[in-house]
């Protein structure tokens, strides 16, 4: 334990000349972090027996559908037609055995939200000898 | 640095929703997730489903469909303490509908200060002999009272996700596990019901 916070101050002190980020304001840091790792819809999931995470929007997965910025009691059923063609088509293909591409499509694209947190070295360090992180990392294979 | 990693790493907790699309994924999350993190959610969507509408004879002892993954899971939103917007939405047949009920109950009574918690369920199909109960239950759920507690739940306009036979898991090898569902937030003009925000079909695979 000595050795690896012996580390962490040699390499924070090599990393304090040259990481600009951790030079900025908190306040620009927060701005930052808020833009890069917040307001998403992060979806968990088994896959092949481990515990996977994706993003839901629109860069990161295929959602069928619309969005409906209606209320609930103005909804128009006929307007999730699309899902239902969809679905169905999902369905045949994954009967058929042709199912390689619809599960790549519908399945959340892995993102590593904590991957600003990482380009820096010194924070990288710090998460791997951060014990609740650290057993994070270890059960699953998601590092937040 | 410490304080650097913990301003960012509070609000990758915080700012975001978090969505368990099967039923032993919020368990799976909550033994590998440290317990203060798991207090800083904020906002958690579930996706509940019964996977064995199509078979004739169910597999209720499926890890996901077992009584103790509902108690659970509802032990684990009912225990975060800083949870204020929850979206539930209920896939499957409602026959079984002593299951959702457990699941709700279980989690609403932990709410303490909710400002968004609802929960969509399936309606009934007439082409479906119910257990008996299912009917007055779906009715009550879908009726403007229906309430949990602190839980709102509201009716489901997804017509099209409730054709369970169409998305429901295929008990095949390879097994692939469709969730099909809407994710609801809070909207300052829609009332408690909130507004739709996405509509989703995930296929996952193996296991249920």
């Amino acid at each position: 334990m000595a050795n690896v916070q012996e580390s962490i101050e040699t390499i924070g002190a090599r990393q304090r000349q040259r990481c600009r980020l951790l030079e900025l304001p908190a306040e620009l840091r927060m701005q930052i972090w808020e833009y890069s790792i917040s307001g998403h819809h992060v979806a968990f999931y088994d896959q092949e027996g481990r515990l996977a995470y994706g993003v839901m929007d629109d860069v990161h997965m295929s959602t069928p559908g619309i969005l409906l910025p209606d209320s609930l009691d103005n909804m128009d059923n006929d307007a999730f037609i699309d899902i239902d063609k969809h679905t169905s088509e999902v369905h045949r293909s994954a009967l058929s055995g042709k199912n390689t591409c619809f599960s790549q499509r519908l399945l959340p694209r892995k993102v590593q939200l904590t991957a600003l947190l990482k380009t820096c070295h010194l924070m990288c360090v710090y998460i791997l000898d951060n014990p609740v992180v650290y057993t994070s990392t270890q059960r699953s294979s998601y590092a937040i | 640095m410490q304080s650097r990693y913990s301003e960012a790493i509070e609000l990758l907790y915080t700012a975001n929703v978090f969505v368990f699309l099967q039923n032993t994924s919020l368990q799976a999350f909550h033994a590998a997730t440290a317990t203060q993190h798991l207090n800083g959610i904020r906002s958690v969507h579930m996706h509940w489903q019964v996977p064995e509408l199509t078979q004739r004879v169910p597999n209720l002892s499926a890890p996901g469909q077992s009584e103790a993954c509902r108690r659970d899971s509802a032990a684990i939103i009912a225990a975060m303490p800083h949870l204020r917007q929850l979206s539930v939405f209920l896939q499957g047949k409602p026959n079984v509908y002593k299951a959702y009920q457990q699941l709700l109950e279980g989690m609403a009574s932990g709410l303490a200060h909710p400002d968004f918690y609802v929960a969509r369920v399936t309606p009934l199909s007439p082409y479906t002999a119910y257990e008996s109960g299912a009917p007055e239950w779906l009715e009550e759920l879908r009726s403007k009272s229906g309430r949990y507690g602190a839980l709102r739940v509201c009716r489901s306009f997804f017509k099209r996700g409730w054709l369970w036979h169409k998305v429901n898991d295929l008990g095949q090898a390879p097994v692939y596990h469709f969730r099909v569902g809407t994710l609801f937030e809070p909207h300052p003009s829609f009332g408690e019901e909130g507004t739709i925000v996405r509509s989703y079909v995930v296929a996952t695979r193996d296991t249920p």
